[in-house]
């Protein structure tokens, strides 16, 4: 009896199999990882729109620097697009004005830390003196 | 990212870690503990033993006792009351051990977390070993997470700090043009 237990296995063989390495097909309308192109993006012009609606706040713009000849909105903003609160409810897609953000379908979103989850984008808003100047209309060159 | 270890001691990491998928093997068994999620990862977690995901193909069991588990696999942001029981359950699992949180609660807290009745996440309580984000994460997406703690996986998701304006600068012109108010500034 225990022989052909012992044949019935080795017949078998192994029925385990390796993790598909394909990228799956994923059905229409599948919300994956949203990405932002931060070329893009208008937040050092003052658009906070996608922010606004993220209801787990997982995009948050902030001001870290200021500039000293300017103050207000000039100075260092940073968006924050963290995948560990986002819940892909694809909002910050449609209000985003520029199409900046978008859905793929990657689903193959985990990782070991939690910094890896978070990406940073660090906005440098020119000074008022560097406006005065029109350094922005002559695209960032000295008039 | 900066990584805040030095040289000998992430080369002792890696050497453990090698050790710790051998001894796993291919094969691996699951303790899910519910530390105060809203079910929805549950729905996601039960889809994985179904005909169509099937990780038993991959060598990968669940169990209900947290004795005879390789891998803790938690969901919900931690509340006060399941703070207990998740410390327990962990300290009754043999070494070597994983910790894997899934869901955005258990990663960040999500929106139930950082309250007065809620961690900000399993990394509050417990070293975790694999984060797999999502609302709820969908099957492939935990597959690749459990895959990604046995090594047998790659990790696609790289975190960055990135400077906008320089990249403007250079996508609008030369390097060496959009390069000089960089140099200014230090």
């Amino acid at each position: 009896m225990v022989f052909s237990w012992v044949r019935k296995g080795l017949r078998t063989g192994v029925l385990t199999t390796r993790y598909p390495a394909v990228h799956e097909q994923m059905p229409e309308g599948f919300r994956g990882k949203p990405v932002l192109d931060a070329n893009r993006c208008l937040s050092d012009r003052g658009c906070d729109a996608c922010v606004q609606v993220c209801l787990p706040s997982a995009l948050e713009l902030k001001q870290v620097a200021y500039n000293d000849d300017g103050g207000g909105s000039f100075g260092e903003w940073q968006l924050t697009l963290d995948y560990a609160r986002c819940i892909a409810c694809g909002l910050c897609v449609t209000a985003c004005p520029t199409g900046a953000l978008r859905m793929t379908d990657d689903y193959e979103l985990a990782a070991r830390h939690r910094e890896d989850l978070r990406v940073v984008n660090m906005f440098e808003v020119p000074t008022m003196l560097d406006n005065l100047n029109g350094r922005e209309k002559n695209n960032g060159r000295p008039a | 990212m900066e990584d805040p270890l030095d040289e000998a001691t992430r080369e002792a990491a890696a050497r453990l870690n090698e050790r710790v998928q051998r001894l796993f093997g291919h094969s691996l068994h699951i303790r899910h503990v519910d530390a105060g999620s809203c079910n929805a990862c549950e729905s996601e977690i039960k889809l994985l033993l179904n005909p169509y995901y099937d990780v038993q193909r991959l060598g990968i069991f669940f169990t209900t006792s947290p004795r005879h588990a390789d891998l803790l696999l938690v969901t919900g942001p931690v509340t006060r009351a399941m703070e207990d029981p998740l410390r327990q359950t962990y300290d009754a699992m043999p070494d070597p051990r994983l910790v894997v949180a899934v869901g955005a609660c258990a990663c960040s807290g999500g929106i139930f977390g950082a309250s007065a009745f809620a961690r900000a996440g399993v990394a509050e309580v417990l070293p975790v070993d694999v984060f797999i984000p999502g609302c709820p994460p969908s099957p492939l997406t935990l597959i690749h997470g459990l895959l990604l703690a046995l090594g047998r996986a790659e990790q696609r998701v790289h975190g960055r700090v990135q400077r906008v304006r320089e990249d403007r600068l250079l996508q609008m012109f030369s390097l060496g043009a959009g390069g000089t108010r960089e140099k200014e500034r230090g």
